[in-house]
């Protein structure tokens, strides 16, 4: 306590050192107005968005990489332009879904496709239910094959265009249910379809959440912006380089229909600092969170703008102590010698 | 006496040799044909649209053009490749962009049967949005009749340059048809190139809006004899075939 009370009246008799407190003042208060945009601006631009939607058709664009995209197909024709090696695989033929392609269906319970390498896939549901898919290859080297569970049978290698149908009414490939395919994928993923008069599959609903990293929060992100998407809606999740490594976005489609509803639901998350929404009627925009989202969102940010708030107006009342030759000062100047002497 | 005969016989062989020598360098100096060209004359007044709110049309065949001809809507240098021009010819120019905001339909009179490259005259009040465009953004036609027709005889726009002494170049390019293949999952073409039968997939434009256009179908027609070229457009839903379209394309060579 005497330390402390020493201290405190060194400070005060300092009269040849002038302690500019009104500076310290004006400082605060510009640090209080610079730093929410220093810190906007040393902190990546990247954000994570995720989008949330329900849309009868999806695009993906597989990366031109060894990456192994593995899908179950259990219970869907296939169609090939060209012709598959099947005869020794005793393969039963199908016709009726395939247009003037070559139809197979395999009675393998679990049929597995196989994609290597940049391939570009077409997810698309119809009014009754019926859920194609078309695999196109994208690059020469690009790798498709079916694989089977039974490792007696030998991978068949697909041509360049193939196209999968889960027909609408529940299919049972041997004794086993239909059961609803799930997507798992890492790509360049777009949502919805361009709006023209001929067009079917499009976007339903959607939103899309925009997250920053955020070290200070349990998930290590912040939620900073979000919004609606509409029908008819068209959005791309494209790859971003990061340390010259393409990174490209991941997510999952499911298709579980039901009596009133053929969409696909599908959740995707990619690194990028905006995307583009492409909406009928008007050019489209590019979405990104805005300056003001991002601060007032900005945990870290927010705390450390109160505390020099909060220091702000702690040194408004001392303001005079720290003056020389106030009245104020002399009379506590005084008071501190009176105590000192009793 | 031999000496002289054997010495005369060499000087003779030297002169032939400069003379043809002395004749290539002509040859070779001598100035390249350049492009003939003739400006075709636009009959109304210019129309361009720029409507955001679009309107799409039913159209399947969007755009047949040489790929860079694009690249002469910004500074007027755009031209029909030499054909089978017929006197009083008119063509009707179309140019839509793919996300089709902006469009320009206007029809041109050709006067003139000969072949050579007619210059179709192009005043932009838009060419901020045009300078915009790179390959693939802009579709154009050319068809041999008045716009208030149909046709499916399509001229070939190219666009041309103008080099340091004033002569004009073509632009390097590969005749592209660009196909509104709407739900088609797979758009290709067949066409004969010199009489060798070739049929070739159509690409997706993956990037961006289709309103317009989204498939691209490019032809080689590099060392192409025939100055017209069927080309027959074919478009499959998941394996089901739809009604292909046929056009012919006039200035191939």
């Amino acid at each position: 306590m005497k330390k402390t009370l020493s201290g405190a009246l060194s400070i005060i008799k300092r009269p040849a050192q002038k302690i500019n407190a009104r500076l310290i003042i004006v400082l605060i208060i510009l640090a209080m107005a610079i730093l929410p945009f220093i810190r906007i601006a040393l902190l990546p631009a990247n954000f994570i968005f995720n989008i949330n939607a329900h849309s009868s058709v999806f695009t993906l664009e597989t990366p031109d990489e060894p990456t192994v995209t593995k899908w179950r197909i259990n219970g869907a024709v296939i169609c090939s332009r060209t012709r598959l090696q099947t005869a020794r695989q005793g393969s039963e033929q199908t016709a009726g879904y395939c247009g003037s392609w070559n139809g197979y269906r395999f009675a393998d319970p679990e049929l597995t496709l196989e994609l290597q390498g940049a391939n570009k896939i077409t997810l698309e549901t119809k009014p009754d239910g019926t859920l194609y898919l078309a695999l196109r290859e994208n690059r020469a080297h690009s790798v498709r094959k079916l694989s089977f569970t039974d490792s007696n049978r030998r991978p068949i290698l697909l041509g360049a265009k193939v196209n999968l149908v889960w027909p609408a009414k529940s299919m049972k490939a041997g004794n086993e249910p239909y059961e609803h395919p799930l997507f798992p994928f890492m790509g360049i993923a777009t949502i919805g379809r361009d709006v023209n008069w001929a067009s079917r599959g499009i976007l339903n609903t959607g939103k899309v959440f925009v997250y920053a990293s955020d070290l200070s929060s349990t998930n290590k992100r912040n939620l900073v912006d979000q919004t609606e998407l509409m029908l008819g809606d068209q959005v791309r999740l494209d790859s971003i380089v990061l340390n010259d490594e393409p990174v490209f976005p991941k997510g999952f489609v499911r298709y579980q229909p039901d009596a009133d509803h053929h969409d696909l639901d599908i959740v995707a998350f990619g690194k990028a600092s905006q995307i583009r929404i492409e909406r009928f009627g008007d050019n489209g925009y590019d979405f990104e969170p805005s300056i003001w989202s991002r601060i007032l969102k900005d945990q870290f940010l927010l705390t450390l703008e109160s505390t020099l708030f909060a220091s702000l107006m702690l040194l408004f009342p001392l303001l005079p102590v720290f003056e020389k030759n106030t009245a104020t000062r002399i009379k506590i100047l005084k008071r501190i010698k009176a105590n000192r002497k009793s | 006496m031999r000496v002289s005969n054997q010495r005369q016989h060499n000087i003779g062989f030297i002169n032939i040799f400069s003379a043809f020598a002395y004749l290539f360098m002509l040859l070779a100096c001598a100035p390249v044909n350049a492009l003939e060209f003739e400006q075709a004359k636009l009959k109304n007044q210019f129309i361009e649209t720029i409507h955001p709110e679009v309107n799409v049309s039913g159209n399947i065949i969007v755009g047949v053009m040489m790929s860079s001809a694009f690249k002469g809507l910004f500074d007027g240098e755009l031209a029909l490749a030499p054909a089978a021009f017929s006197s009083g010819q008119e063509v009707c120019l179309n140019v839509v962009s793919r996300d089709g905001s902006y469009t320009s339909t206007n029809n041109y009179l050709i006067n003139t049967t000969t072949p050579n490259y007619k210059q179709l005259p192009y005043h932009s009040k838009h060419k901020k949005l045009l300078l915009k465009f790179s390959e693939d953004d802009a579709a154009l036609s050319a068809t041999a009749h008045s716009c208030e027709q149909s046709s499916s005889d399509y001229f070939v726009p190219v666009a041309i340059e103008k080099t340091e002494n004033d002569a004009r170049r073509l632009l390097p390019g590969e005749l592209v048809v660009y196909v509104n293949g709407f739900d088609a999952t797979d758009v290709y073409y067949e066409v004969h190139l010199d009489d060798t039968p070739v049929v070739k997939d159509c690409d997706y434009i993956s990037k961006g809006r289709h309103t317009a256009y989204n498939f691209i179908c490019r032809i080689d027609i590099t060392g192409q004899k025939n100055t017209e070229l069927p080309v027959s457009i074919h478009r499959e839903v998941y394996g089901r075939e739809l009604p292909s379209i046929d056009i012919n394309v006039l200035g191939t060579r």
